[in-house]
């Protein structure tokens, strides 16, 4: 008897893979990537009766062609085998089109268990799963992963299947006559040479997909097989010959065939109750929410309240943190651990905590703000927003789902980087990713009071607005200059989005969900943003002896040497530049990093009124809007993407971008003020 | 006509799509392929909104003018 078993998660979007996931393996479910991809990699483990048991969730993916990213790395997980049983999660309510993929497994030679999800959701149908058993020759077993039903029997299907003491015989999906001798016609020409070859996959999956023009297979074909070129002619011979009979082309006359064949399955399993209305309210409401005219308000409304809830809630909370990681923890240290080395106190203090601290702050409005979003995912809102907003955005090269992140930036960055995690194209989530970091959030607007009460009384709110608007202009031109450089997935990617129905949101999964993400922000942010904290602490202490931060200090000799670069921008003393090291851990630092340097705490506007000029202020204001995302950015950019390069690559941009129209401000601004 | 021209609530059958293989087979993959019924919930302005096979889709408007479609 196997100690371990591995189950693949294959099935559609929306299915509630995932909550299957979380149901099965409570929240011990592991986030990750898929090797070299930014696809959401998620795994999860338990234990049943003895036996470990690993789930991967696939990609959520409509079918198992290689045009996206999504359905490359199902696919391609899939072909390796390298697994012991494959679970096919089918969203009952949809069931004809959700046997698509179903049918296409069964053509890849996979006998997968059926999972009937949201059984708990069937109104006007009931399902008679014994009968789609009988038909597919699969086991079947109906669950609702919100109610928590049938979850031992799945466990107990899978493990049978995975060991072996059920063996699904699984049906060999048969379509028209016409496709059905062009299939046979293919195989006999090629059968010889993938056996010579010792070709690895099924042949009637691979000539299947060779008529469906699949690029990747069809590349296999000519590379490795070297299939000769008269079997290409042939398919165009076959294609000529359906298009004629059906006026269809041939990948789109197998989807056909596919898709008839998977709802002749679903009528007759499907027994109907009540007689469906021809129109329904919820038409009516989408009528009404994508209309640019209502939904425009509607949405702005709800993102008002979103930000409301967050805010306002989360303030007390962070608040709170805020006092215990900069007052309480600190003065503990100084009074209890006076004996230890002023260093290790200053470590602890200035390092540790201050580093920690920094990301706790964050923990309540990520928390409130993943509740919040949740809600309006699990409702149905928020693919209703992304279609509202998907004809503007694509302007600049982006797509609707860019807005609700872009949105939560003004907020805080860090969350609305996590917000990508919604966005099914992954090139539009990194370029989405990439340009948040410039849509001003609130820790910004501190810098901009100071500066803006020593310089330009009367017209704060007019200077305060212009780098908001300053920072959404870029951001949506480096949204369409990015767009341009990133090679697109497909030729038309998102161009569709799927609308879920609407309903209530499920608690446990939106409590569940939003408990996984903040233990994750913790874990990963807090290591990045730890070791980084320590690294700019020791820049500020060292060599032994120095004042923290002051001038003879590294950052300080770090400060002096970067000033040449910041004299074009009208910055003409080192603090500043100090102040903007200290920044990079978060934004609103710049001010209290000033008001230390500057000895002046309490009155950091007197202090920078005498070092700055009005057109270098609103330089260094405009170079701190611009320059780079705070660390817990950064780690949520790494987090995303998987990889360093992004982060990296938006600094790179960021800083050059930001000296650059900093250095325009400056010398325009010179020559109107004084 | 082009789906984008279809009015709200209409029951129309995909005729041709104008694309490229990889367009044509993403769309089929997800029940737009000649032949296929789709009813018309919303026409612009604003997002196209289908459904097909039960499923609802708001589509981008450069993709639905590039599927034809004839009255059922």
């Amino acid at each position: 008897m196997k100690r371990s078993i591995r189950v693949a998660i294959a099935g559609n979007p929306n299915v509630g893979k995932t909550a299957i996931m979380n149901a099965l393996a409570g929240t011990t479910e592991k986030v990750g990537n898929w090797p070299g991809v930014t696809v959401q990699k998620k795994v999860g483990k338990y234990n049943f009766r003895g036996v470990d048991v690993e789930l991967i969730d696939l990609p959520g993916i409509y079918s198992l062609t290689s045009y996206t990213l999504e359905e490359r790395v199902a696919r391609s997980f899939l072909l390796k085998g390298d697994y012991d049983v494959v679970m096919n999660v089918i969203d009952v309510t949809l069931l004809g089109r959700n046997l698509y993929l179903t049918l296409e497994l069964l053509e890849m030679g996979i006998k997968p268990v059926l999972v009937l999800n949201k059984a708990d959701e069937l109104e006007n149908f009931s399902v008679d799963s014994k009968a789609l058993e009988r038909i597919l020759k699969l086991p079947v077993v109906t669950v609702s992963a919100l109610k928590r039903k049938g979850l031992e029997e799945l466990s107990e299907t899978l493990l049978r299947v995975a060991t072996g003491g059920l063996k699904p015989e699984g049906i060999t999906p048969t379509y028209s006559e016409d496709l059905e001798n062009a299939i046979e016609l293919l195989s006999m020409k090629i059968e010889r040479l993938i056996t010579e070859k010792n070709f690895p996959y099924n042949l009637r999956w691979f000539v299947i997909k060779l008529l469906e023009k699949d690029p990747e297979v069809t590349e296999e074909a000519k590379e490795q097989l070297k299939l000769p070129q008269s079997i290409f002619r042939e398919i165009e011979k076959i294609e000529e010959f359906i298009k004629e009979r059906h006026r269809c082309d041939l990948p789109s006359y197998i989807a056909r065939e596919r898709f008839n064949l998977a709802s002749q399955i679903a009528r007759k399993v499907i027994k109907s109750i009540r007689e469906i209305p021809k129109e329904r309210i919820s038409d009516r409401i989408d009528r009404f929410v994508t209309n640019p005219f209502t939904g425009i308000p509607i949405f702005f409304g709800v993102m008002w309240l979103v930000f409301k809830l967050t805010f306002d809630l989360s303030a007390p909370l962070s608040n709170l943190i805020d006092i215990v990681f900069s007052r309480i923890l600190p003065s503990l240290v100084e009074s209890y651990l006076s004996s230890l080395p002023p260093f290790v106190t200053s470590l602890i203090n200035n390092g540790v905590l201050a580093g920690v601290g920094a990301v706790m702050v964050f923990l309540p409005v990520l928390g409130i703000l993943y509740l919040t979003m949740s809600i309006l995912e699990d409702t149905g809102y928020m693919a209703r927003a992304a279609a509202l907003w998907d004809n503007f955005m694509r302007l600049f090269g982006l797509s609707g789902a860019s807005v609700i992140p872009m949105i939560l930036g003004f907020g805080c960055n860090v969350p609305a980087v996590y917000a990508t995690r919604a966005m099914r194209s992954t090139r539009q989530k990194l370029i989405t990713m990439l340009i948040i970091p410039w849509i001003s959030c609130s820790a910004r607007l501190p810098v901009y009071a100071v500066f803006v009460a020593a310089f330009f009384r009367e017209k704060e709110s007019l200077v305060i607005f212009s780098l908001y608007l300053l920072g959404v202009l870029l951001a949506l031109t480096l949204g369409a200059l990015l767009s341009k450089s990133f090679k697109p997935e497909s030729e038309e990617e998102d161009f569709f989005i799927e609308l879920p129905p609407y309903k209530l949101p499920a608690w446990s999964v939106v409590f569940n969900q939003t408990w996984i993400e903040v233990r994750e922000f913790v874990y990963k942010a807090g290591t990045v943003i730890l070791a980084l904290s320590v690294f700019i602490w020791a820049l500020a202490s060292l060599p032994p002896g120095v004042d923290y931060a002051g001038e003879g200090s590294i950052v300080g000799h770090v400060g002096k040497w970067l000033l040449p670069i910041f004299e074009p921008l009208g910055i003409s003393d080192w603090k500043p530049v100090v102040a903007l090291i200290f920044g990079a851990l978060a934004k609103e630092v710049v001010v209290g990093t000033l008001g230390t340097l500057y000895g002046a705490e309490e009155n950091v506007i007197e202090a920078i009124a005498h070092i700055f000029t009005p057109a270098s202020a609103l330089a260094f204001m405009v170079f701190t809007l611009l320059y780079m995302p705070c660390i817990a950015t950064i780690a949520a950019i790494k987090h995303e993407s998987g990889t360093w390069k992004y982060p990296i690559l938006a600094i790179a941009i960021e800083l050059t971008t930001a000296w650059v129209i900093a250095f325009g401000v400056y010398h325009v601004a010179s020559l109107f003020l004084k | 006509m082009k789906l984008l021209e279809a009015p709200s609530g209409k029951r129309v059958r995909v005729v041709n799509i104008k694309g490229g293989l990889g367009l044509r087979n993403r769309l089929a993959a997800i029940g737009i392929y000649p032949g296929a019924e789709v009813t018309v919930v919303k026409s612009p302005p604003g997002p196209m909104i289908v459904e097909i096979a039960g499923t609802r889709l708001a589509l981008g408007k450069g993709m639905a003018s590039k599927i034809e479609v004839e009255e059922e």
